[in-house]
C-alpha cells in the first residue's frame, strides 16, 4: 500500500500504521474465531482451538505485515 | 440532553434513556414517526445547511482577489486538496477532492455541536451517523477500485498478496478479506462514534459532578466542585482538539483507502 509513496509525502507512517494494526487485529479475529467455532463443533476442552487459532492468526498477520512493509 | 449548570434534572443520575430524544413535533411525541425530527436530526439538518450555504455564498461571485468568505472556503478546499487528496492519493486524487472536502467540513460541523452551548452533543455520538458516513466511504473506495482496475483484477489484487507461496493463500486470504472489507468500515465508524460519545460523557461527568458537589451539604465537597468545573472547562478545550482531529482522521483514512483501491498493487 505504501511502496509507491515517494519522498515527497512526509506522512507514509500513519497509513502504514493503520493498515498494520488492522491486519494484526483481523488475523487474530479470523483464526481465533475459526478456532472458537472448532471448539464448539468438536467440544475441544479448555478453548484450545481458540488459543491455537489466535496464536496462528497473530503469526500469520505478522508474516503478512513483514511481507508488505518489511 | 443539554448540560447546564442549572438545577439538577429530575432524573439525576443520567442514564441511557437520555439518549432517546423526544420528538420536536409535539403532536408526534411518543409516536414512531416522531423520531424523524428530534434534536439530533435538527442538528444534522443545520450542519448540512451550513456546509451548503457556506460554499454557495463563498463561491457565488468568485473574485480574483478573494473576499473573506471566499478566502476561507478556498483555504479549506486547498488544504484538503493538497494536504489530503494530492498527498495521499497522488494526482489521481484530484477528482476526489470535492467529496473529501465536503466530508471533512460536514464531520467538523457535526462534531463541533459537542461543544457549542445549548447543543452540547454531537450527532456523531449516535452510531447511526458514523455508520452512514463509513458506508459512503466504503462504497466509494470499492467503486473507485473496480472502475479503475475492473472487477476481477481489483479483488485479486486486494485479496491475494503477491510474493508469497500459493499454499499460504488459504491462510492469508481470509485475513485480507476481513481486514479490507469488514474491519475498515467498522473501525472507521466506531472510531468517530466512540470519540464523540466518550467526549460527551467526559464533559457530562465533570459538569454534572460539579453541580452535584455544589449541592452537597458538606462545605469541603462544595469547595471541591470548583475543581470539577475547572476540569469541565479544560476538557472542553481538549474536546475541541478531538473534534478537529477526528474529522481530519476520517478524511485522511478515506483518502488512504481510495489510494489503496487505486494502487496497481500493494
Amino acid at each position: 500500500m505504501t511502496d509507491k509513496q515517494s519522498p515527497r509525502s512526509p506522512d507514509p507512517g500513519s497509513n502504514a500504521g493503520w493498515a498494520a494494526l488492522s491486519t494484526l487485529l483481523s488475523g487474530i479475529l479470523v483464526w481465533g474465531g475459526l478456532g472458537l467455532l472448532l471448539d464448539w463443533w468438536l467440544h475441544i476442552p479448555n478453548h484450545l482451538g481458540l488459543l491455537v487459532g489466535m496464536i496462528a492468526g497473530l503469526v500469520l498477520s505478522v508474516y503478512m505485515i513483514i511481507k508488505r512493509f518489511g | 440532553m443539554s448540560v447546564q449548570p442549572a438545577p439538577l434534572a429530575a432524573d439525576f443520575p443520567p442514564g441511557t434513556g437520555d439518549f432517546d430524544f423526544t420528538s420536536l413535533i409535539p403532536s408526534l411525541r411518543g409516536a414512531e414517526a416522531g423520531q424523524a425530527f428530534t434534536k439530533i436530526s435538527l442538528m444534522v439538518w443545520i450542519a448540512i445547511a451550513l456546509v451548503i450555504i457556506f460554499f454557495l455564498v463563498a463561491y457565488r461571485a468568485p473574485k480574483l482577489v478573494p473576499t473573506k468568505g471566499q478566502w476561507l472556503a478556498e483555504s479549506i478546499y486547498g488544504f484538503v486538496r493538497d494536504g489530503v487528496a494530492k498527498e495521499v492519493i497522488g494526482r489521481e486524487g484530484l477528482p476526489f477532492a470535492p467529496y473529501l472536502t465536503s466530508l471533512f467540513l460536514f464531520i467538523l460541523v457535526m462534531n463541533s455541536f459537542a461543544i457549542i452551548p445549548f447543543f452540547q452533543i454531537s450527532p456523531n455520538s449516535h452510531i447511526a451517523y458514523p455508520i452512514i458516513l463509513a458506508v459512503l466511504s466504503y462504497v466509494l473506495f470499492i467503486v473507485a477500485g473496480v472502475r479503475k482496475q475492473g472487477f476481477v483484477r481489483y479483488f485479486r489484487v486486494n485479496l491475494f498478496m503477491p510474493g508469497i507461496p500459493w499454499p499460504l493463500y488459504f491462510l492469508v486470504t481470509p485475513i485480507e478479506l476481513i481486514s479490507t472489507f469488514i474491519m475498515r468500515p467498522v473501525t472507521l465508524a466506531v472510531r468517530l462514534f466512540a470519540n464523540m460519545f466518550a467526549g460527551h460523557l467526559m464533559l457530562l461527568v465533570f459538569t454534572l459532578g460539579g453541580v452535584a458537589m455544589l449541592e452537597s451539604a458538606n462545605f469541603f465537597v462544595k469547595g471541591l466542585s470548583v475543581a470539577s468545573f475547572a476540569m469541565a472547562i479544560i476538557m472542553t478545550f481538549f474536546e475541541f482538539m478531538v473534534v478537529v482531529l477526528q474529522a481530519y482522521v476520517f478524511t485522511m483514512l478515506t483518502a488512504s483507502y481510495i489510494e489503496g483501491a487505486l494502487a496497481e498493487q500493494h
